[in-house]
């Protein structure tokens, strides 16, 4: 039951709350009439209250969200700017900077040269004049008398070098345009004798086109960079020199490594990484390995290769410096001892420098390649082009290369005269049954530079690593800290000093043989020492059989001597 | 034989080596240091290496750094202009119509380029972009920053325009505030290297 006064008190309740109310709306009417107003009299503000005006059209909904996404966007607007970037930047404070500043040392430029690897420095051979089959070399150990020596050191495999029409050449080029080429070949470097030259090389190895180089070293590090990049498959031979190395280095791709010159373990890396890969983005791959291994002397099966790479959609780059000019029975390379098409092989690199006596490096392979590395292979656009006279000579070696060849074309003047000394170079030291036990050859009959490795079972004996270096070595884990300056391995130092002592000892009677001289942090691979000879076709055949003969007698007189202790107390 | 102080285990380290001929290393690269795709359907591109990071500072990014040039914000207003005027050449069009199709032209190509399209057209970082849209490329990812407070004005504006010159039309409001939303929604810091996949229509994107 309710009584009536409560009623009446409901009752005036209700009339006096919307009187209230009206006063309330109606002040903020006029309030808002007001700033309306005063709106309208900035400039431009007629134009915003009439768009709200036209826009609201009975739709509140609408409007609040258009109204949300307005005042969104002016927060939007208001925000500062907010670094992603240098997020994990850590913000040091004056004094803290200060602080490091006065506590910072120059570290020293480099280390300083340790007792037992002065040996190194002494043992550089200097020459005097040109370097040719026969060369004059300043004896250091003899008061720097000259003496002249056969030299199996040089890799000027052909011995082009004194050759008398090689030298006109490059003098009237000189005489006509200078020493230098004076920019990057796509800015007022290229010359004539640039693209005779290019002509040229195409023509001989039976490409459609070849592109120049300036720096054959450069050259596999600047053309793998060009066509592989992060992302990308790059299937590579576990023995190749180091510039191929540093080329797949850099050009930030994947890397797979097989064993070297082992094409069943190539194969088992292209299903494997075919299988692998599958489903994800489809990138360029290619397989990378070396004509005649800088670091082996000797070559891969390139008609498997070449099956193998069809078979798996792969392309194919065959690093040719040491086999354009020495390999084949018209010094073609490798291609030629196989009988393959130059086509068939993607990507030819080689070197103008060793056996076609000049210098730079150059590419050949098919016209869209070429053309794409003169826009995209940073050391051709960027670097100074090759000098013009060392193109001409290039020129002059390929076509006296040329004009020896015979008329059936099935052989060669010049390269026979290399092939003749290389496989009696060959044969002499192979049949050394004593020479044998002592080292091993590890160069392939047709390699011009031959490969000895001091034999397994004195490695043993002397207590010697199986290799030195490569993945997973102590040495990659201090190049991973970047403490590379501070590595020093002394069995590899001191194996490398027992070969320079064979050296030096064979130089007594007048031979320079040389060695392998690899730095152990620059190399990727697992690697071991050798004693290198690089036959020469200017060599005649009684000084081989006098070179074999104390090359042999100097190898297995410092071999068999030597002992585990004499071997450690060596430096 | 010490080849370093501190390298004692050198002798049983050794044993793991290979000899030069059989490496016996191959496969060198494990799949975690790999490009992948992602298999969820939410996933965020992964932070870059240190290596990256050196390669993407190695030269200007010439992809991104354009839309820095006051021509280049000129454009997007002269190319709405321009949309606008070839649809209105349509008689058939109505200027509703006309105008929702701007907004709608405008979303799609910008929504392609700033965020469909990943990496760069040239090469100039060895590929250290390659995962990265144009959006998340300007600036190096900075968020707040002018040019892309003016990318994110430019759809909003269009939006409230064309939804005033299209009379309010509750269907084509729909439409129009809908394609607001996709030019906005990517744009935003919560959005940054955010990757959706959906599942059976497009292909699981790259991560890393």
């Amino acid at each position: 039951m309710t009584s009536p006064g409560t009623r009446i008190v409901a009752a005036t309740s209700t009339v006096v709350i919307p009187e209230y109310l009206n006063e309330a709306a109606s002040s903020i009417i006029t309030k808002s009439q007001e700033l309306l107003d005063a709106i309208k009299r900035i400039p431009g503000g007629k134009i915003i209250i009439d768009y709200i005006r036209a826009s609201y059209q009975n739709d509140p909904y609408r409007s609040l969200f258009e109204f949300i996404l307005v005042a969104f966007a002016i927060r939007y607007f208001l925000k500062s700017k907010s670094s992603y970037s240098k997020k994990d930047y850590i913000k040091l404070t004056e004094k803290e900077i200060d602080e490091l500043v006065a506590d910072w040392q120059p570290a020293p430029l480099t280390v300083p040269l340790r007792d037992d690897e002065k040996w190194q420095l002494d043992s550089i051979p200097i020459t005097k004049g040109q370097i040719s089959s026969h060369t004059e070399i300043i004896d250091n150990r003899d008061n720097g008398k000259l003496k002249s020596v056969i030299n199996l050191a040089s890799l000027n495999f052909l011995d082009l070098g004194i050759n008398k029409e090689m030298i006109e050449a490059g003098i009237e080029q000189i005489n006509y345009s200078g020493v230098g080429a004076c920019g990057p070949p796509n800015f007022y470097g290229t010359q004539d004798v640039h693209f005779r030259l290019e002509e040229d090389l195409a023509r001989f190895f039976g490409a459609e086109k070849s592109i120049l180089y300036a720096q054959d070293f450069c050259t596999a590090q600047s053309i793998i960079p060009c066509f592989l990049k992060r992302g990308d498959i790059a299937i590579v031979d576990g023995g190749v020199s180091l510039q191929l190395q540093k080329a797949v280095m850099i050009s930030r791709c994947e890397v797979f490594w097989y064993d070297h010159n082992d094409l069943e373990s190539l194969e088992k890396t292209l299903k494997f990484v075919n299988e692998d890969f599958r489903g994800e983005p489809l990138t360029r791959r290619f397989i990378i390995t070396e004509g005649l291994f800088e670091n082996y002397g000797d070559s891969p099966d390139l008609k498997a290769l070449v099956d193998l790479k069809k078979k798996y959609k792969y392309r194919l780059i065959i690093e040719e410096s040491r086999s354009l000019g020495v390999l084949g029975a018209t010094g073609r390379g490798l291609a030629e001892v196989y009988n393959i098409p130059r086509s068939d092989i993607d990507i030819t690199v080689g070197s103008m420098a060793l056996a076609f006596a000049s210098s730079g490096g150059f590419c050949i392979g098919e016209t869209p390649m070429i053309n794409y590395q003169k826009l995209q292979s940073n050391a051709y656009v960027y670097s100074a082009a090759l000098p013009p006279y060392c193109a001409k000579v290039c020129s002059k070696a390929l076509s006296l290369i040329e004009n020896a060849t015979s008329e059936n074309g099935n052989s060669n003047k010049i390269i026979g005269r290399l092939h003749l000394k290389i496989k009696k170079f060959y044969k002499l030291l192979s049949s050394d049954k004593k020479l044998n036990e002592c080292v091993t050859i590890v160069s392939e009959p047709e390699s011009p530079t031959i490969h000895l490795r001091i034999s397994k079972s004195i490695r043993e004996k002397l207590e010697l690593p199986a290799s030195y270096g490569g993945i997973g070595s102590n040495m990659e884990k201090f190049v991973e800290k970047g403490l590379e300056e501070n590595y020093f391995d002394e069995e590899y130092n001191l194996e490398n000093y027992l070969l320079q002592i064979i050296i030096d000892k064979i130089l007594k009677s007048n031979i320079l043989i040389t060695r392998s001289k690899r730095i152990l942090h620059h190399e990727l691979l697992p690697l071991i020492p050798e004693l290198i000879i690089n036959v020469n076709a200017g060599i005649t055949e009684d000084e081989i059989v006098r070179c074999h003969q104390v090359i042999s007698k100097e190898i297995i007189d410092t071999l068999t001597n030597i002992n585990l202790k004499t071997f450690d107390n060596l430096i | 034989m010490s080849v370093f102080p501190g390298s004692q285990s050198q002798q049983q380290q050794q044993a793991h080596i290979p000899s030069a001929e059989k490496l016996s290393i191959s496969p060198t690269t494990s799949k975690e240091n790999r490009r992948r795709r992602s298999s969820s359907i939410i996933s965020h591109v992964e932070p870059e290496t240190i290596e990256i990071k050196n390669d993407q500072e190695v030269l200007p990014n010439l992809n991104a750094n354009w839309v820095h040039f006051k021509g280049a914000w000129l454009v997007h207003i002269v190319i709405i202009a321009l949309l606008r005027i070839f649809y209105n050449l349509f008689p058939v069009f109505t200027k509703e119509i006309s105008w929702t199709l701007t907004n709608v032209t405008y979303v799609i190509g910008s929504y392609i380029m700033f965020h469909q399209v990943k990496g760069t057209p040239f090469e100039f970082n060895s590929g250290a972009y390659d995962n990265l849209t144009m959006w998340e490329q300007i600036d190096n990812g900075d968020q707040y920053t002018p040019v892309k407070k003016f990318l994110m004005g430019v759809p909003i504006a269009l939006f409230l325009i064309s939804t005033h010159y299209s009379n309010y039309d509750i269907q084509l409001f729909i439409l129009n505030f809908t394609l607001c939303l996709v030019a906005v929604i990517p744009k935003l810091p919560i959005s940054h290297r955010v990757r959706i996949t959906i599942p059976f229509i497009s292909e699981p994107q790259m991560i890393k």
